[in-house]
């Protein structure tokens, strides 16, 4: 795989760019929901869709667990935001405001150096989406989610909605109501994708609420990595972030699906994913949570064929006013299925780190190896970390272990460092770096750099 | 009628189906109790007309036993009961005090039995307190204790549960002094259609102090359990020390076995950890026993004692034979 370096300015997620966004519909009405499936040119099912989620989520409360969500009003968010641009596969045909911002964020460059295909969304819609055109031959679709559902109808339908239900929560069923933007991804069978596939979310306007749908097929025996990156700018009035992910392993597939995550810290990021594995599939959740004001983010694996896997690995790193719960909910639902987790929080100025996560598993995954580990890390005495797991096992011939541990940067390794000439300083930033490291060595080398750069960033003067 | 009762303090998704357990009970009328015992210790003994335990139930009638331990010596407070009992005891320990506290319960018929133990411990005390629990298998238990601790006391609480089959337990430990210790070992045994809901919480609010749970299970044939630990390090506890422990040994593929061992963390300098493990009895030390002549019921059996042994350690002779006994029914 081709590797490069991007260098990113540690101040481009904060550039506003100017709204020149061409319609703004604000609230959650059947008026709302019937002009979005109306601009779209929707079938009448999928306005169906949209009308029952919509019922649903004022009939649903919002979670007894976890942050308390009260401060959201939906009626103050501009639920659709449509931006002056149409889908293009150049990016010389994108307005200079939206391509400036992509390009700041180094994804053109990326896109030319390391990548098989970019998609790009600038609030409400893709504007950007290209893949190689050799991929393209080999049955590889990478589109925009809206064009999918007109142009792939059948291969649509098949999948949309089969793993995440519209009924799961609240939010997800404000995510049906006003879907909007995303990717939709087919791998054929046996066609292994040699450098990742990325699409890249941006929240500009102020005060919006993005809802993308991206939905990923990875058929039997084929690979795929696919990076989601995920920023906006800061503002002073909430901004919501309520999206799904849908993906669907084969068998004997692969699939790694990498999120970069720093969203400006007025964002409630309430996402919601899943991925059904077949027999012998792996599916690997590489997971960087940076930015958000409240995050509720637990990935569900349901590992439905004999021997499938999961992988999780994932780092949060929570600072003033930020109140991250995130990770993970697994079903095992088959013999001598796998579940592998590393999760790694840190607590900082105040930040609140939890750790939550959900395992089931089922009577008929005998022979089944779980193994789980999280650590936390607290930078101060004024931040919270906590660790909130659940398992509820149904199996007596499985292997199970989990653990978890909380602690402070050691005194003796700040010592050690000191006395090989650091400042504590430095010191301590090395240990923050080293206690990520196992984290970051798990994303392209161009995205660790990124990481690396967002933990830099996050110990700016907040050490020592 | 239903009852929910051990809410966790801590929430997750109602899914899950752990926050709290929901029972559908028929808790017969509460008669006056005079069939208990007490040894090495004075003691005050009156009708009480309310109890409320964290499990969430309460009556307006109870029998009582307050006690104030003001010399070293063993204590031994005995129970049989007849139908039902709702007792509640009070143990207050002076500073410098070292002793060892057992309360057992026993019944020849199915019972409810709801109890409540809280134990204060003065500065430098250390007791082990063993709260054994023999009643009979259909019986209902609702266990509740509660300990404070202050600067330098030690508290090893050894909760023996082999009676009941709906048991539900609650513990709660306040470190509320420097370098206090309190350590909580459990074990428990469920066969049958049997329910065991726990809902252990130790609550670290002083420098230095730590706090242990250790809780180890067997769970036969259709049997539930649910188990809610946590350890929480609140804003002030700096330097401490939290670890909780769940061993689970399935000896049945029908049986559910869900935990939610929690570590809350307000507090930088603290060392905090959990441990879960589940699965069947260890292979690898079975066909050793085994290849020393046992047979393989023998080796369960040897295996599953010497995991009981947590929580045997410090109780007596008569009362350690009885205890075997009882796990020897089980398995």
């Amino acid at each position: 795989m081709a590797k490069t370096q991007v260098s990113i300015d540690t101040n481009i997620y904060n550039i506003k760019a100017k709204d020149e966004s061409i319609l703004k519909t604000y609230g959650l009405t059947e008026k709302v929901v019937k002009e979005i499936s109306k601009l779209k040119d929707e079938p009448s099912w999928i306005l169906d869709i949209r009308l029952k989620a919509l019922k649903l989520f004022y009939e649903m409360d919002n979670p007894t667990w976890g942050p308390d969500l009260k401060l959201l009003d939906i009626e103050r968010i501009a639920t659709y935001v449509k931006p002056n641009s149409n889908m293009e596969r150049n990016w010389e045909d994108i307005p200079t405001e939206i391509k400036t911002t992509f390009d700041r964020l180094g994804i053109p460059e990326a896109e030319k150096k390391s990548l098989s295909g970019v998609g790009a969304q600038f609030d409400s819609e893709m504007v950007y989406h290209n893949l190689e055109e050799e991929l393209s031959k080999k049955g590889v679709i990478y589109t925009n989610f809206d064009e999918a559902i007109h142009k792939y109808p059948e291969l649509f339908k098949k999948y949309f909605m089969k793993a995440v239900p519209i009924n799961d929560h609240k939010y997800i069923a404000l995510h049906y109501a006003l879907f909007s933007g995303g990717s939709f991804i087919y791998i054929p069978k046996g066609v292994k994708l040699d450098m990742p596939l990325q699409s890249y979310f941006r929240l500009n306007a102020p005060g919006a609420g993005q809802f993308e749908h991206t939905l990923i097929i990875v058929e039997d025996d084929a690979s795929l990595e696919f990076i989601e990156g995920c920023s906006a700018p800061g503002y002073n009035e909430l901004n919501l972030h309520a999206g799904c992910v849908e993906l669907f392993v084969g068998e004997n597939a692969y699939l790694r699906f990498s999120t970069i995550e720093n969203w400006s810290r007025n964002m409630l990021n309430l996402n919601t994913k899943k991925c059904i594995v077949s027999k012998g599939g792996k599916i690997e959740w590489i997971t960087g949570s940076f930015g958000s004001k409240i995050s509720m983010l637990y990935p569900l694996s349901i590992l439905n064929g004999e021997g499938a896997t999961c992988e999780y690995t994932g780092i949060s790193f929570a600072g003033n006013g930020q109140n991250l719960d995130t990770g993970l909910k697994v079903i095992l639902n088959a013999p001598k299925t796998n579940l592998f987790v590393n999760s790694k929080s840190i607590s900082k100025d105040g930040g609140i780190c939890t750790f939550r996560s959900n395992v089931d598993v089922k009577p008929n995954a005998s022979k089944a190896n779980l193994a789980l580990s999280c650590e936390s890390l607290m930078l101060d005495s004024i931040s919270r970390s906590d660790t909130i797991p659940f398992n509820d096992i149904r199996c007596d011939d499985i292997t199970f272990s989990h653990e978890a541990t909380i602690g402070k940067i050691s005194d003796d390794m700040i010592f050690y460092l000191m006395s090989r000439g650091l400042d504590e300083e430095e010191a301590k930033a090395l240990i923050v770096r080293g206690f990520a490291e196992p984290i970051s060595k798990s994303f392209p080398i161009e995205y660790a750099v990124e990481m690396n750069r967002l933990i830099n960033l996050e110990l700016e003067g907040t050490i020592g | 009628m239903e009852y929910i009762l051990n809410k966790s303090i801590t929430r997750t998704t109602e899914h899950s189906k752990i926050n709290d357990i929901h029972l559908d009970l028929d808790i017969p009328s509460i008669n006056g109790f005079k069939n208990f015992k007490v040894s090495g210790v004075d003691y005050k003994e009156y009708d009480s007309n309310s109890f409320e335990s964290r499990i969430g139930l309460s009556f307006d009638k109870s029998h009582n036993i307050d006690i104030e331990v003001i010399k070293d010596n063993n204590i031994l407070i005995s129970y049989d009961i007849d139908d039902i009992l709702v007792d509640n005891v009070n143990i207050k320990v002076l500073d410098n005090i070292n002793t060892n506290i057992t309360i057992k319960y026993t019944s020849l018929k199915d019972i409810y039995h709801i109890s409540k133990v809280n134990i204060e411990l003065g500065k430098n005390s250390k007791v082990v307190l063993n709260y054994v629990s023999l009643i009979s298998k259909n019986s209902k238990s609702f266990i509740a204790l509660e300990n404070s601790l202050l600067d330098n006391s030690n508290l090893e609480t050894n909760l023996i549960d082999l009676g009941g089959n709906i048991k539900v337990n609650n513990y709660y430990s306040n470190l509320t002094g420097e370098k206090a210790i309190s350590t909580f070992n459990n074990i428990y045994i469920v066969s049958d259609n049997d329910i065991i809901d726990m809902n252990y919480y130790t609550s670290i609010l002083k420098p230095k102090a730590e706090g242990y749970i250790n809780v180890s299970g067997i769970l036969k044939d259709k049997s539930h359990k649910s188990f809610k630990g946590t350890i929480d390090f609140v804003k002030g506890s700096t330097k401490s020390i939290g670890k909780e422990l769940e061993r689970v040994t399935l000896l049945s593929e029908d049986s559910i076995s869900k935990s939610m061992p929690i570590l809350l963390c307000g507090e930088e300098d603290v060392v905090g950890a959990h441990g879960v493990s589940t699965g069947k009895i260890d292979k690898e030390k079975l066909f050793y026993m085994m290849s020393r002549g046992m047979s393989k019921k023998e080796a369960e059996k040897l295996i599953i004692k010497s995991e009981a042994n947590i929580a045997l350690k410090n109780i007596d002779e008569d009362l350690y034979n009885e205890v075997i006994n009882k796990i020897d029914l089980y398995i």
